[in-house]
């Protein structure tokens, strides 16, 4: 009796000790399933708001090769278009650039394209020079949110971290967005499980004007030197590119301010002459590339608006189309069709704009009349 | 290391694998080593400063101890009275010198600590000079408070012969150090915590599942309801016409709620903390806000600092010759109503002075001792007195009596409890005048510059009233025998739940100034 009273008792032991672990394994997999299901509808969707943060993410929706990156800052995804410099040039290229990216940024943006592709050249904006630490974390949060992991963004983090981020959050964004939960919009519940492009192989398109008025007075600063990270890392974007083959490229947007001084374009040169670069400051070049910005501009004179943007991408594509040989890629079958769907965005885009900004504009001056 | 942080929760989980994995014979090493490890990060300070505590009183307790045990024993072997007393005599003076040396010690490192920044000052050390001694007292010891009370309590019971002295050091400094209570407390007694602190643990799934819980029923007070107030509580502090006419009442019903839900929450997440590992502790809060008068609100708040001064200064004092005499002598000289109890309640306003100091040597902590000293005794003598009518008896067990006494203590704690915000007593006066006779901007407009917006007032107030129902459920016991009765997963999903709650609804992180627990501070 007593025998079978044990038995009994060990049986159920051994019921409960093994009801434990799968009640334990399925409530850990519900926490995980629930932690990253809260998590990605909390992380911002940067599809209406701050359409920059989506950019990182753009490439790797890519599928095809690019002959020609474009990485910096502003002054590259305002400014260029690929679309211009594939259809008039056949050039395949990819805007690698998000706001106030650093050299470090760029750098690590890079390896990151090398494990993916080998493209023949690398334009590099080096408006970025002068940011000789990260910006913000908000800046730093809208260029790494929609990075895919890799060695290059951990190292990317770890090198842009402000002091008070940790890299815990980066890891698991819900417990930097958890607040987000009063802000919570439409966009956050339609966006959950896929976004749309925001722009055109890197570039964001702005088809309003807002003309240059008068220049702001320049700056005079203390010290013009570029801080040393940002020509150790240049140096490293240079050997980057020289192990993969790929010829480096540098420019300056032609935006009129903030102020580039001659005491760094002569930085440029120089480092340029010693490191047999190509160094092109389109600042110097805007009457030949026809940039007028009482028209080309959409927040006069920072940024160039979709005109200036066309015109400084079709005098940028015929430099690297007659200096480099680059492939017609209009000949290629596969690519060709790509970019043919990416030319009716383009252009879809470019007149809905236009229609929303004329619109605007009656309406303003229709309220001041 | 903040309670609220990852670091913690990481820790703890380290410690609590390890603290199963070993030996059972081990467990109690284990604990004594991460609590060494605890405090060595909080600083260099913190471990010169519980090295010298522990070894001082350990030393001194044992001498004691060694006394006490010759005492004993020279009551069988000594044949004659006179022998015996006077031998004793001469023993209970060294007693009571060496246990004056232990509290002296004790409360000397704690005024020091205490009187630190007056002190720097005096010696004219600052950061500016990047002194050593500054370097190494620029942090305040981890749980000095808590400790330096626990020590002197243990060397009065070693004393006392209540129980023998810890032979074992490490053992003795584990009981000491003990790191979930390092933070907020609570004041462990040595019998009770030991007994647990030394055995041997099993693992134990409904255990560890509910210590879980507690611990997230604290994060979620701690980190959902009052970091969240904190904010607000922080733009009014910086901004006199937020705290003027009926914002004063604002100011003030904030701060207690902030002041319940950090404390209680910090003693909610210690006591989940050490029911995981088996070791169940005092509890600190006995649902203080449903209390009928002040004396019965601090016998429900902070419940163990309130024993400890009651065991350890409070019946020493009003049993002490002095006062004995002292009462002796006013049944003498007057029959009048309050003459017969007088050092009683001269005693409790001693004890109410000091637990004032404790918090902090200031005007407004003395204030504050003096003001509850006053409030404890009124409610004393009222009790007392009143009850003698049976009309009042009658009255006394009514609803509405009992409501309307819930209610009045209530303002009177949230009055009295605002000194704590508050530089000096004159300034919480000339604040408090502001909330009678002072006009206050609209309301609406100050709720909506307070840095929460609707949304998270709305979460707060349905937070509040879910923390009232749990108190509720927990108080009739529905709640632990419900969750005893729950299958595993069901147990395991409620703790999911509670974890996402915490961690979407929670203040933490960039942007918020991760708050340590008030109570911290003393």
């Amino acid at each position: 009796m007593q025998h079978n009273l044990s038995m009994a008792n060990s049986k159920k032991m051994s019921i409960v000790s093994s009801k434990v672990p799968i009640g334990f394994l399925l409530a850990m997999l519900y926490l995980v399933i629930s932690f990253f299901g809260i998590q990605q509808l909390l992380v911002p969707k940067y599809q209406t708001k701050l359409i920059e943060g989506a950019l990182p993410g753009e490439y790797y929706k890519e599928k095809i090769r690019h002959d020609v990156i474009f990485l910096g800052d502003c002054e590259i995804y305002s400014n260029i278009s690929p679309i211009t410099l594939y259809r008039q040039y056949g050039i395949s290229s990819f805007l690698r650039a998000t706001s106030s990216q650093t050299l470090w940024q760029s750098y690590y943006f890079l390896e990151e394209i090398f494990s993916y592709e080998t493209p023949q050249i690398v334009v590099l904006s080096i408006s970025a020079m002068t940011e000789g630490s990260a910006v913000s974390e908000a800046y730093n949060r809208l260029n790494f949110d929609n990075m895919r992991w890799s060695s290059s963004k951990y190292r990317s983090i770890k090198a842009s971290m402000t002091e008070q981020e940790t890299y815990l959050s980066y890891l698991l964004p819900l417990l930097r967005y958890h607040s987000r939960w009063s802000q919570l919009s439409s966009e956050d519940f339609s966006y959950y499980f896929s976004s749309p492009e925001v722009s055109h192989s890197g570039y964001l398109m702005r088809s309003d004007i807002n003309p240059l008025d008068t220049l702001p007075a320049v700056r005079v600063l203390a010290d013009y030197e570029f801080p040393d990270i940002c020509f150790e890392y240049l140096d490293r974007i240079k050997q980057l590119c020289d192990s993969h083959g790929a010829r480096l490229i540098l420019m300056k947007a032609p935006s009129v301010y903030p102020h580039w001084h001659e005491q760094w374009d002569l930085q440029i040169r120089e480092y340029a002459d010693a490191n047999n670069l190509f160094y092109y400051n389109f600042i110097e070049l805007n009457d030949d590339i026809g940039i007028d910005m009482s028209t080309d501009s959409y927040d006069m004179g920072l940024h160039l608006n979709i005109y200036g943007a066309e015109k400084l991408s079709s005098y940028i594509g015929l430099i690297l189309s007659v200096q480099y040989q680059l492939p017609d890629c209009r000949n290629d079958p596969y690519i060709s069709v790509i970019y043919d769907k990416k030319i009716a965005d383009y252009d879809l885009m470019f007149s809905e704009q236009k229609r929303e900004w004329e619109a605007d504009k009656s309406l303003s001056i229709d309220k001041k009349d | 290391m903040n309670l609220t942080s990852i670091g913690f929760i990481l820790f703890v989980a380290i410690v609590l694998t390890i603290y199963y994995v070993v030996g059972k014979h081990l467990q109690w090493m284990v604990l004594l080593l991460s609590s060494v490890g605890f405090i060595g990060l909080s600083g260099p300070f913190s471990v010169i400063a519980v090295s010298f505590v522990s070894a001082a009183t350990y030393g001194l307790t044992m001498a004691i101890d060694r006394i006490n045990a010759q005492d004993s024993l020279s009551q069988t072997q000594l044949s004659t009275v006179t022998d015996r007393s006077v031998l004793s005599a001469r023993r209970h003076t060294r007693k009571n010198l060496l246990l004056t040396a232990i509290v002296g010690i004790n409360l000397l490192i704690f005024i020091a600590v205490r009187l630190r920044d007056p002190l720097l000052l005096g010696l004219h050390l600052n950061n500016e000079t990047d002194s050593m001694l500054y370097r190494l007292t620029s942090t305040l010891p981890l749980g000095l408070s808590f400790y330096v009370f626990q020590a002197i309590g243990y060397a009065i019971d070693v004393k006392n012969k209540k129980y023998p002295a810890e032979r074992n050091f490490l053992k003795f400094t584990l009981y000491l150090v003990f790191f979930p209570c390092l933070t907020v407390g609570p004041i462990n007694r040595f019998e009770p915590l030991t007994a647990a602190l030394y055995q041997p643990h099993c693992f134990d799934g409904l255990q560890l599942q509910k210590g879980l819980l507690r611990l997230l029923y604290g994060l979620f007070k701690k980190t959902i309801v009052a970091d969240r107030l904190l904010i607000a509580l922080r733009v009014m502090d910086s901004n006199q016409e937020l705290q003027t006419g009926w914002l004063f009442w604002i100011y003030a019903l904030i701060y207690i709620i902030v002041l319940y839900c950090d404390f209680s929450g910090g003693i909610d997440i210690i006591v989940g903390v050490t029911s995981m590992f088996g070791i169940k502790l005092e509890e600190n809060f006995l649902y203080p806000f449903y209390s009928k008068n002040i004396a019965e609100f601090w016998r429900r708040w902070h419940i163990t600092l309130g024993g400890w001064f009651r065991d350890y200064v409070y019946y020493p004092l009003v049993l002490s010759s002095f006062m004995l005499r002292f009462a002796k002598r006013m049944k003498k000289i007057s029959k009048i109503l309050l003459s017969s109890q007088l050092h009683i309640y001269l005693s409790t306003l001693v004890i109410w002075l000091l637990i004032g100091l404790w918090h902090g040597i200031s005007s407004n902590y003395i204030a504050w001792g003096i003001i509850n000293g006053v409030l404890v005794i009124f409610s004393m003598y009222t009790d007392s007195r009143l009850k003698q009518y049976g009309w009042f008896r009658s009255i006394t067990k009514t609803k509405l009596y009992n409501y309307c006494s819930i209610a009045l203590t209530f303002i009177l704690v949230t009055i009295t409890m605002l000194l704590d915000r508050f530089g000096s007593f004159r300034e919480y006066l000339s604040a408090l005048h502001g909330g009678f006779t002072g006009q206050s901007i609209d309301v609406l407009d100050a709720l909506s510059s307070l840095g929460l917006s609707l949304s998270e007032y709305i979460l707060v107030a349905f937070c509040l009233i879910l923390i009232i129902i749990i108190g509720i459920l927990v108080r009739r016991e529905t709640l632990d025998r419900w969750f005893k009765k729950c299958s595993p997963l069901l147990r395991f999903l409620i703790i999911d739940v509670s974890v996402m709650v915490i961690v979407v609804f929670g203040v933490y992180g960039i942007g918020f100034d991760a708050a340590q627990f008030i109570y911290g501070q003393f």
